[in-house]
């Protein structure tokens, strides 16, 4: 399946290999969920606060389909 | 406010009219406030609060006026703001809360000021370096608006204070620094009925959301599975810049002000994230 993802600007560099754009398209085999697309950016957990599939918040094992769109923003937390 | 014989008339007596755009003011100076606050036995807030529900205009706030009229300025004289940690984020935020006339602002951090708060923590300057935050701010905000009653707690608020520290609170901004504070508050809040203004920073970037008791709001914002021991966020290797904090801290203020006005329409089940470096301006539904 072919997705459309987003990617917030600070995470960029965050991703192994870097990323180089904060939008593009990605193939992922069918029935990947958030976690798999997320373990395809080599992005951890860690650096991660939300993902959102078409504009709402996902949980981490929800499915991703065909024509979605991802997006992913950073966890933040400096007061 | 109850009534007080004679007060009226000395307010009306030391009024001078103000035209701010098309709508003219019968206002009091400050000196004036003052002066018939120690003649009367009142405080300053006492004093502004009963002018403002008489038609008469302390004219620290006509700016404010225009925007959130006589009734909502005395209505923030009369409110409670909780402000919990007072760095970046929520040294400004004190400011701004003071600035709109909050009429008591109870500050909890535990911190003295260190070299590293000098980039961007609004009250931090090299004579500041080894004092408390609190105190430090408190008096600041004492010299902004004599109206504000500041409650000082020097320690860090948790489980086993906050609900003390909740008691009688009309809003809470959340300027911490860690996720699992931060969730112990949005917790502690919904427990004590009371919304939650959350906002935090990494680097060029901002989140802020409005949290009312028994909404997801955090909880929704981090994924579930994601939670255990992750304590901070990437601004462990982005840092915090002078910008974010205070433009977060804007956006929490005026999220309270709406709150405790009920105007308006706030970031409520929904988050707005912002990315400086790109004008990424993001709502994601919570």
């Amino acid at each position: 399946m072919k997705i459309a993802v987003k990617v917030a600007t600070i995470l960029l560099d965050k991703a192994n290999p870097k990323l180089q754009s904060t939008q593009f398209e990605m193939t992922l085999p069918d029935g990947t969920n958030v976690t798999g697309m997320l373990d395809a950016l080599g992005l951890e957990d860690r650096f991660v606060g939300s993902v959102t599939i078409n504009k709402r918040r996902s949980r981490l094992d929800a499915g991703i389909a065909d024509g979605d769109l991802v997006a992913v923003i950073p966890a933040i937390s400096g007061g | 406010m109850d009534d007080v014989p004679g007060l009226l008339e000395a307010l009306e007596g030391a009024a001078t009219n103000r035209e701010e755009g098309c709508e003219r003011y019968r206002c009091v100076t400050l000196d004036d406030v003052c002066t018939l606050a120690a003649r009367f036995g009142l405080s300053t807030r006492q004093v502004s609060i009963f002018a403002l529900e008489h038609g008469l205009l302390p004219l620290r706030y006509l700016k404010n006026i225009g925007t959130i009229g006589m009734s909502g300025q005395a209505k923030l004289l009369s409110s409670r703001a909780l402000l919990v940690g007072a760095g970046g984020i929520g040294g400004t935020a004190a400011e701004l809360l003071a600035r709109m006339g909050v009429g008591t602002i109870i500050i909890a951090d535990p911190d003295v000021y260190d070299e590293t708060n000098l980039n961007r923590q609004n009250f931090c300057c090299s004579s500041a370096l080894g004092l408390s935050k609190v105190d430090v701010a408190a008096e600041r905000l004492l010299e902004i608006n004599c109206d504000v009653d500041v409650i000082r707690h020097r320690i860090a608020a948790g489980r086993h204070n906050l609900p003390g520290m909740l008691a009688s609170v009309d809003v809470v901004i959340d300027a911490l620094d860690s996720i699992d504070d931060r969730l112990s508050l949005q917790q502690a809040c919904g427990d004590a009925g009371v919304v939650m203004v959350h906002g935090a920073i990494a680097g060029t970037a901002l989140q802020v959301t409005t949290i009312y008791p028994g909404e997801a709001g955090l909880r929704g914002m981090l994924p579930p599975t994601a939670d255990e021991g992750k304590t901070q966020g990437i601004e462990v290797e982005t840092g915090n810049p002078a910008t974010t904090p205070v433009l977060a801290a804007v956006i929490q203020v005026q999220e309270a002000v709406k709150v405790l006005l009920g105007t308006g329409n706030t970031l409520r089940g929904k988050m707005l994230y912002l990315d400086l470096e790109d004008w990424t301006f993001e709502f994601i539904a919570l």
